[in-house]
């Protein structure tokens, strides 16, 4: 029993001597470097008349126009909604799925563990236009289906709508929600279940008394994360919510980026968006910290060894598993099935056995035809290694720094690291670009792929710390106490001893990373030169070429490509698991 | 009269609005002033062309020009929301970065550069283009994006599709049109209606609780697929999805609203002679009848091209390339109802 909190085990904010801090200022300057550079051009975008930073004047007016419009209550109570919705729906289908997968004998779990993630592959762009073909009120496959077997009137799925778009935005924030959940409940001491229960607790009394408190820090950390997410994301609003006119805040920025009436983008008032972004940072990671700020009395890895033990379903087993089936038949295999059928479409037709004689598989031979697709694929696995390692290690690093080490500035230095959420992907890639421009002549990576690689540790390195600080806080520091006093030095002690515990959360930050720079659109798009084109930004060229069958063949062999990747991770994972034991 | 037919400039000329933004006469730039211009671009390193094609579709044109012009090779960036690529040049330049030498665009985005003096004047007359095809010494006519009226074939039956501006206002519609959410469009239609007749078509559309679309590529696409069963999108972009077999029809209103998109050399591009080489070059039959062959965007004011010959005869509205700064507000207006829904948005 480790959940009692020890005194002296962890250092307040603000102490510790001189190594600590010389610990933690490369990390500050890297992150400073990192994330108040862009954060400084943004600023000073909102207060120029022409929106670009490095231009002369001084206005407030794109405050004006964003704050006073009439649209602006609307628009923010849209958003408010969808994002309320989608992380409430994702926390609920991600909490439920991590408990199944990791804490129950529920049959196929480790099949499901990599199904769950499996979504993630799929650009959410084209996850959008599946379920626009399966809950479309005129075309969607369900619907027809529906309509046909009760003889309804009209379609009752309606996807052009926020219910719609909540929906599926929280069917794609699920794995997000199960890589933040599935360590913290992998890595729970059973004893602590038992002991509850010899005590004489119910099962209700003992997961509200014991299990919640314990996930308190994952779940607060999760729904934080998948908030701030829904807040700023854009792909599913903007293909299943501008068409029916339904704005939301990421996509009005879009619209004053993209499709500015004046001929260049409203860079001023995008920015002054983004400032209310900010505001929202600031009040949600307020909360966090508010939230996690006791979290060490929930440590749960000591120094007594465990084995975490399965809960049996019991009766239950079988029905649970058919509704988990159902959940990924209908959930994951539906919208990707839907994408295959498309890719081997000449245009973009809804299934039926008229469309049966249409099948071809043109656009799979061409996308292997295509040279660019080499060159592509090529740049898109290098910049997603690369930033999935580095935001993993530097992940890793932080979080020591913050929940362990506590020097000085800790606490800004976990804010710095969770800041970039806030920041909208165009917006990121407008501020990553003149700061690059600036600096050209000490790194000249303007237009290559190492911009993108900048970016995305930018971006993702939220994520990495908010899931990092969730395992490190479960972790008893006596562990590392006792190879202190055996003579280890500080990053001896992390690498032999923290690092191992928690690498289970260092390899779903690094495969969560790999497969969202394996996807991520807008910031790649801000930032394509001329030798930096990857695999987004070759499905976006089809998509908006008017090739949707095209782009749903790139998704569908991203998808084949994660999948085995996936695969091939789960069994190195499994025989290095039996080895260890 | 090759293109545009007496009536059509009777009636341009009746509504005394900017029109005729698309020529009679195509530029007759010789051999020698191609060569020339070649010459000295030569040593310059790519001709870096911003520009909206696909990559696949702009890089048979690069490979036409390359074979055209020997040691002269074009890098082309495609920007496809349009807006961005203004924005773009503006951040490399304020970054001393290598910018594009030839930037193809509307004329709204090409009038952001030239505001801010990054846009090359030329003396369009004596390298042998009318000014017809050039109307500002800063752009030079490019290709011709047509506006039509798509309906799905096997939604709506030939009697029943509309096939004009009206029709699309019938109630049977309401909630089945398909526009782009820019009012490129509308603000065709307004060199030759007027603002207030625009707007209250604008109004009247928005009735219908129309769909927007970030472009006019997937709007085609959604009315092949009967997501939508009608649609005003562009005749390039619809012939995407008809040529893989999309039960798309289309048809031409009255009157067809049409863009041209320009080309503009920048000022400061490294390879500005190669900017201009190419911005002429797709001004010639040849050139642009490689530019349409590749996107299916042709050149209006170039005789043999396709679109010239679809066009033939029929009522076409646009505001030529120096009356559009003075209707960028217009626009912007247009632009905010539609993505409004009709209702005005300050």
């Amino acid at each position: 029993m480790s959940a009692a909190p020890r005194a002296a085990a962890v250092l307040p904010y603000g102490s510790g001597g001189l190594a600590r801090r010389l610990a933690a200022a490369p990390v500050a300057l890297l992150l400073v470097y990192l994330v108040v550079v862009p954060l400084v051009l943004l600023g000073m975008s909102s207060v120029r008349p022409t929106g670009f930073p490095l231009e002369p004047g001084f206005t407030v007016a794109n405050f004006g126009k964003v704050f006073l419009a009439d649209n602006f209550p609307r628009l923010v109570w849209t958003t408010i909604v969808f994002a309320l919705g989608s992380t409430v729906l994702a926390m609920v289908l991600g909490t439920a799925m991590a408990w199944l997968v990791e804490r129950t004998d529920l049959p196929g779990r480790n099949l499901f563990r990599v199904l769950v993630i499996l979504p993630m592959a799929a650009p959410p762009v084209l996850l959008a236009i599946g379920w626009a073909m399966l809950l479309s009120p005129r075309t969607g496959f369900f619907n027809l289906l529906l309509r046909d077997l009760f003889g309804l009137q009209t379609a009752p799925f309606n996807v052009y709508s926020v219910p719609g778009m909540i929906f599926v935005e929280a069917l794609a924030l699920v794995p997000t929600a199960f890589l933040f959940l599935a360590p913290a409940f992998r890595n729970m001491d059973p004893n602590l279940e038992d002991a509850a229960m010899a005590s004489g607790a119910s099962t209700w009394m003992m997961i509200r008394r014991v299990l919640l408190p314990l996930l308190w820090p994952a779940l607060a950390a999760c729904a934080a994360f998948l908030l701030i997410v829904s807040f700023v994301v854009f792909d599913i609003p903007g293909t299943l919510g501008m068409p029916a006119r339904i704005y939301v805040l990421s996509t009005q920025i879009f619209y004053l980026t993209a499709d500015s009436p004046t001929g260049v983008p409203l860079y001023g008032q995008v920015s002054a968006l983004g400032t209310f972004f900010l505001l929202i940072l600031v009040v949600l990671g307020y909360a966090y910290h508010r939230f996690t700020r006791e979290s060490q009395r929930y440590r749960t890895i000591s120094g007594k060894g465990f084995r975490p033990r399965l809960a049996s379903l019991g009766r239950w087993r079988w029905p649970t598993t058919a509704a988990v089936s159902v959940y990924f038949l209908l959930a994951v295999f539906a919208p990707l099935a839907i994408l295959v059928w498309a890719s081997l479409m000449p245009y973009q037709t809804r299934p039926n056995a008229a469309s049966l004689s249409l099948i071809t598989f043109e656009n799979h031979l061409d996308f292997l035809r295509n040279a660019r697709l080499i060159t592509a694929t090529i740049h898109s696995l290098t910049v997603a290694f690369f930033a999935s390692t580095i935001v993993a290690l530097l992940s890793l690093i932080i979080s020591w720094i913050v929940v362990r080490q506590r020097p000085p500035g800790a606490r800004a230095i976990d804010n710095l690291a969770f800041a970039p959420i806030a920041i909208p992907g165009v917006m990121l890639g407008v501020a990553v670009v003149y700061v690059y421009l600036t600096l050209d002549f000490v790194f000249p990576i303007y237009g290559t792929i190492w911009i993108l690689v900048v970016a995305y540790v930018t971006h993702y390195i939220s994520f990495g710390t908010r899931l990092a600080n969730g395992v490190m806080v479960q972790i008893h520091p006596e562990l590392e106490e006792a190879a202190r006093t055996s003579g280890a030095g500080s990053l001896r002690v992390l690498a032999r001893i923290t690092a191992p515990l928690v690498w289970p959360a260092v390899a779903a930050i690094w495969i969560w990373v790999f497969a969202h720079a394996m996807r991520e659109l807008s910031t790649a798009l801000m930032l394509s030169g001329r030798n930096n084109i990857v695999l987004p930004t070759l499905l976006w060229d089809y998509w908006t070429g008017g090739e949707p069958t095209r782009a749903a063949t790139v998704g569908v062999w991203l998808l084949a490509a994660l999948a085995v990747f996936l695969a091939l991770w789960h069994v190195l994972n499994n025989r290095s698991a039996a080895r260890r034991a | 009269m090759s293109l545009i037919s007496r009536r059509n400039l009777l009636i341009a000329g009746a509504v005394s609005i900017a029109f005729a933004a698309i020529a009679p006469a195509q530029a007759q730039v010789s051999a020698a002033t191609l060569d020339g211009l070649a010459a000295q671009a030569k040593g310059k390193g790519p001709v870096i062309w911003y520009e909206s094609s696909p990559a696949d579709d702009a890089a048979k044109i690069a490979a036409a020009f390359a074979k055209r012009f020997p040691g002269l090779q074009i890098q082309h960036v495609r920007d496809a929301g349009g807006a961005g690529i203004a924005g773009r040049v503006i951040q490399e330049v304020q970054g001393n970065a290598r910018t594009a030498d030839i930037l193809t665009g509307s004329a709204s985005v090409i009038w952001q550069l030239v505001n801010r003096n990054l846009v090359d004047k030329q003396d369009w007359k004596a390298l042998g283009v009318p000014g017809s095809v050039a109307v500002s010494p800063f752009t030079i006519a490019s290709t011709t994006a047509v506006y039509v009226i798509l309906t799905n074939r096997q939604q709506v039956s030939d009697a029943d599709a509309p096939k004009n501006w009206n029709d699309l206002l019938n109630p049977k519609w309401s909630g089945k049109v398909g526009l782009w959410i820019r009012a490129e469009p509308q603000l065709s239609l307004a060199a030759l209606w007027g603002e207030q007749k625009t707007t209250e078509f604008i109004n009247a559309v928005n009735q219908q609780k129309p769909f927007v679309f970030k472009s006019t590529f997937p709007l085609a696409q959604q009315v092949g697929a009967g997501e939508i069963p009608v649609g005003v999108g562009l005749y390039h972009a619809a012939m995407v999805p008809i040529r893989r077999g999309a039960p798309i029809r289309f048809s031409f209103p009255d009157p067809v609203p049409t863009t041209t998109l320009h080309s503009a050399v920048i000022s400061v591009g490294k390879n500005r002679e190669g900017g201009l080489l190419l911005a002429l070059w797709l001004a010639t039959p040849e050139g642009a009848k490689i530019y349409e062959d590749a996107t299916g965007r042709g050149h209006a004011g170039v005789q043999g091209t396709e679109v010239q010959k679809l066009l033939a005869g029929r009522t076409l509205t646009e505001f030529s390339a120096d009356k559009v700064p003075d209707n960028l507000e217009m626009f912007e207006r247009f632009n905010k109802l539609i993505a409004a829904g009709g209702q005005e948005v300050k």
